[in-house]
């Protein structure tokens, strides 16, 4: 692997005696979108938890490897110093700050960036999220679920990062909004941010990313391009829902026409 | 009826200092989600660096001296203490500051022994009088510059990046982290903020009408925890409403004593306590307070 972008080499991550990660590696090109495929408690959150250093706020620390961004080593920093060193995270479950306006929750995601870059910024994010702006003064506890994580990502994006970490940013959305926030990331992403996407929708996240990595139970099990893996029996059969061929051929066919329900053949 | 008038002023004044000093005490639990038991020794040790200066280099230097030293007592706490445990059970944090208390305290009042040490300030007994109601002048100062401060506070919290930071941090230390906020820095600057508005406190606590600064100053810095829990711990405008309510029904049971012997003296002393328990059998979580949520 190479020194640009972000390079997560041999991460082993323990919460005490419990083993999270075992030696995951994997590789976010400048400007790319990779995902992070996994079942509940694969170990995906710890992942970003270790890129972005607030494992400790878990109990939990990295027992080895390497975590670097250009390379510059960012496993032994302090979390304040990953922000400024260009990684931002938007948290599992938005993690807005309820009892503060929405014009305080993006000054509060540009607190570990340079002053000279905030106007910049908050213009960006407004662009991205009009109703950010038109909602500046209203509590973030008030917002709906999907202004909600607009809000959440916009706040990540105030401090200007090169490299975006999403956990599971469609989790309970409708799914127009799902949409609305992948439209979103395809978005930020041609503005050239790169994009590491944890998700349980691997439908959604397999066609936004380039590349995908499928963990399981803390390991790297898959990885590839996200369209190989699409295809991949394997992937389809665990993430996609697809049972078998006839089924999979429905699913290409019903794919932009309307889906309807079959019997659940479990 | 003047009379009446002149003992709710008073409270008033009174109830401001408390508010004072119950705002350290909700800035610090805000920031680092410790009940610090210590509060009333660092405004102890305030008072003190105030008292043996104001001699030498006079009383406003003095007074600044004891904020900064105060504010230093604090940040030292922090740096010293609190920091090393961070991450731990936060009641435990709470019993530590109780050992810091005693260590400081224990310190200060084997320096000041059995005197009562003056401040030196500008007022001293004056008294102003508007109509019938008359009114020491260190009243009116105390509750003026509490105001004040306050105020400055108030607006500092609302609007720049250290009170934003601070709010984050109160709202979730893990997520305030992601964006890039200090954790250490936010509670450092909360423990010295804390001291020197108890320094401020001690001012006003030992000025006339009260002899001066004795060993006794840390019990009357107690009755701020009442208003800060009334108010509800993690709300700044709960400590100010607080550490008025405080301070007027501690002022209405002082001046009153002579019609209410039946329950006894002292009820000045007592009264808020009473008015805390009567509170948090209405209201848990205190006036302002942010209700615990359980997930179940």
């Amino acid at each position: 692997m190479g020194g640009s972008g972000l390079v997560v080499d041999d991460l082993s991550v323990g919460y005490g005696p419990v083993r999270a990660l075992r030696r995951v590696s994997l590789h976010v090109p400048e400007g790319a979108v990779v995902t992070v495929l996994g079942a509940n408690g694969a170990g995906k959150s710890t992942l970003l938890r270790a890129i972005s250093r607030t494992l400790s706020f878990h109990g939990g620390a990295v027992v080895g490897g390497t975590v670097s961004l250009g390379g510059r080593r960012l496993d032994t920093l302090p979390p304040d110093r990953v922000v400024a060193a260009g990684v931002s995270q938007v948290p599992e479950g938005r993690q807005v700050f309820a009892r503060m306006t929405v014009a305080d929750n993006l000054a509060a995601g540009a607190l570990g960036s340079p002053r000279s870059r905030r106007a910049a910024a908050l213009h960006r994010v407004h662009e991205l999220f009009p109703v950010l702006a038109e909602r500046a003064r209203q509590r973030a506890g008030l917002l709906s679920g999907g202004e909600q994580q607009m809000l959440a990502v916009a706040r990540a994006l105030m401090a200007a990062p090169a490299v975006l970490l999403l956990d599971e940013p469609s989790l309970g959305l409708a799914p127009l909004m799902a949409e609305r926030i992948a439209e979103t990331v395809k978005e930020i992403n041609d503005q050239g941010t790169s994009v590491l996407l944890v998700e349980q929708n691997a439908a959604l996240a397999l066609r936004l990313a380039e590349r995908a990595y499928v963990l399981e139970v803390g390991e790297v099990t898959l990885s590839g391009p996200a369209a190989e893996l699409a295809a991949s029996d394997e992937v389809r059969r665990r993430y996609l829902g697809v049972v078998d061929e006839d089924a999979a051929a429905d699913a290409a066919e019903a794919g932009a026409g309307t889906r309807t329900l079959t019997r659940w053949q479990g | 009826m003047s009379t009446f008038a002149e003992i709710l002023l008073n409270g008033l004044s009174l109830g401001s200092v408390y508010a004072l000093i119950a705002l350290g005490f909700v800035v610090i639990f805000r920031a680092t989600e410790v009940v610090n038991f210590a509060h009333a020794s660092l405004l102890l040790a305030g008072g003190y660096i105030t008292a043996v200066l104001h001699d030498d280099i006079g009383f406003w230097p003095a007074l600044v001296a004891g904020i900064a030293g105060a504010a230093l007592v604090g940040a030292a706490v922090e740096f010293v203490v609190i920091r090393r445990y961070r991450g731990s059970d936060h009641s435990v944090l709470a019993i530590v500051t109780i050992g810091v208390d005693i260590l400081l305290t224990t310190e200060l009042t084997r320096r000041i022994g059995t005197d009562v040490l003056t401040l030196g300030d500008p007022w001293g007994d004056a008294v102003v009088s508007v109509g019938p109601i008359s009114l020491a002048q260190t009243r009116i100062a105390a509750f003026v510059t509490a105001a004040l401060l306050i105020t400055a506070f108030l607006l500092v919290f609302r609007y720049t990046s250290w009170g934003v930071a601070m709010r984050a941090a109160a709202e979730s230390a893990e997520t305030a982290a992601l964006m890039g906020v200090r954790l250490g820095r936010v509670s450092l600057g909360a423990w010295a903020v804390a001291g020197g508005l108890a320094a401020v406190a001690a001012l006003f606590l030992t000025v006339f009408p009260t002899p001066g600064l004795e060993r006794a100053t840390s019990l009357a810095a107690l009755k701020a925890f009442p208003a800060a829990i009334l108010g509800g711990l993690d709300s700044t405008t709960g400590a100010l409403v607080g550490g008025l309510l405080v301070g007027v029904t501690e002022s209405l049971a002082t001046g009153y004593q002579s019609d209410l012997t039946f329950l006894g003296r002292g009820l000045g002393d007592l009264a808020p306590y009473l008015v805390m328990v009567a509170v948090l059998l209405i209201r848990p979580a205190g006036l302002f307070g942010t209700k615990e949520l359980a997930r179940v």
